[in-house]
């Protein structure tokens, strides 16, 4: 098969798509810069003209996968006008595109170990912050709009709700089906959740 | 601590010690069989003695800390039956544990990145299963006195609480500074409203 000459932006896509199959099959320890040219149908001097090494790739990756869950699941928040069936929303989003893209998913969090290396720490903590921020102003709009009990600290919430979605996350990066198996019964569980900060029907102003 | 070790049989564990704190420091990748037999004060050649090779020890490094934290979850509880009470209190005790051994919180993390192969996937789930078994039995309590929903899906609901267990310890590796400036309370912002929405149905 003769190797075609790709544009720089798109060989960097495959090289990160082959990362993203290599991580999630072999863990990220077993996984080498090797393996992963191979599983791109590339050169390791080839890879090194587009990623310094394998962090470098892992880093992209990263951002790639995080571009890629956000705007799917905004689109989908942004089409509930009620902030609390937005929440809800958000979640039932995350639990289809996770279902959708476990190798993806695991890819990203298989790089965790690597935390303590430059540039690679702060990433999952600033997701982690900047989803916490998007709950919590959601449900601090519930608030105003008299939607939801104004007693709840909407920070605090959020990190309760935030648990419950990272879950998923983390139940496919250790090769777990459970949480998956039942969606209904998963968003149940969110429904309950979102039923503690709701102002009883009938209240709104 | 050191005094204690024997030629033979604490020799293992002399090992395992410095092998968590090498892989705690440096990860799987970084620390070396060279760097844990220096920080055990023995040669490498001991350390093969004992593991076939330094996969096999990071396997009985994971087995000790999975262990010890288990250990320690069900130390202290209080004097309850109520479910909500216990869930929470199991925890505390957990995150309290991680915060005072961030080590041993950071092994666990890089265990999740070790998933991938079939065998350890096994191990880990194997491990969780009995976890999310002895959660099991005390939610059943309390859908029997009442302070559960009876039509909640216990092993499901069994499994979410263990995964928590695993989002705090993730959090913490993670190097947050907002949920884990809370300390030990972080573990009851997060279980709280959760605890609360499994009550009954009015």
């Amino acid at each position: 098969m003769a190797r075609k000459r790709l544009p720089a932006e798109k060989r960097k896509q495959s090289i990160i798509k082959a990362a993203e199959r290599c991580l999630a099959r072999k863990g990220f320890y077993n996984c080498t810069t090797a393996d992963i040219a191979a599983a791109a149908g590339i050169t390791e001097p080839v890879l090194y003209q587009h990623f310094r090494d394998k962090n470098d790739i892992v880093d992209s990756l990263r951002k790639h996968a995080i571009e890629d869950i956000s705007e799917y699941v905004t689109k989908r928040v942004l089409k509930r006008k009620d902030p609390l069936e937005g929440l809800r929303e958000c979640a039932e989003a995350i639990f289809d595109y996770t279902l959708r893209h476990r190798s993806t998913m695991r890819a990203y969090y298989y790089s965790i170990p690597e935390l303590g290396k430059g540039g690679l720490r702060r990433s999952p903590v600033e997701r982690l912050h900047r989803l916490h921020e998007a709950v919590s102003y959601m449900l601090e709009e519930a608030q105003r709009m008299g939607i939801a009990v104004s007693e709840t600290d909407a920070s605090d919430f959020a990190w309760s709700y935030i648990s419950l979605v990272e879950i998923l996350y983390i139940a496919n990066a250790l090769g777990l089906d459970v949480p998956f198996v039942a969606k209904d019964t998963y968003m149940d569980l969110m429904d309950r959740l979102l039923a503690t900060v709701a102002a009883p029907s009938g209240a709104e102003v | 601590m050191a005094a204690g070790y024997g030629p033979r049989g604490n020799r293992r564990q002399q090992i395992i010690d410095a092998a968590i704190t090498a892989f705690a420091a440096k990860n799987y990748d970084g620390a070396s069989v060279t760097d844990i037999a220096n920080a055990a004060g023995i040669t490498k050649r001991a350390i093969y003695r004992y593991f076939a090779s330094k996969r096999e020890l990071f396997y009985a490094v994971r087995n000790e800390v999975y262990s010890t934290i288990v250990s320690n979850l069900w130390k202290e509880l209080p004097e309850t039956e109520d479910f909500n009470e216990l869930a929470e209190a199991l925890m505390r005790n957990h995150l309290r544990f991680s915060l005072e051994n961030p080590g041993m919180a950071r092994i666990v993390v890089n265990t999740i990145s070790e998933a991938a192969t079939r065998e350890l996937q096994e191990n880990i789930e194997a491990l969780l299963e009995e976890r999310a078994g002895d959660i099991q039995a005390l939610m059943r309590a309390g859908k029997e006195d009442g302070s559960l929903d009876p039509d909640l899906d216990t092993p499901y609901v069994a499994w979410v609480i263990v995964l928590m267990f695993f989002f705090l310890i993730y959090t913490q590796a993670c190097g947050d500074d907002w949920l884990m400036s809370r300390g030990e309370d972080a573990a009851s912002v997060l279980m709280k409203p959760f605890l609360a929405s499994l009550a009954p149905r009015p």
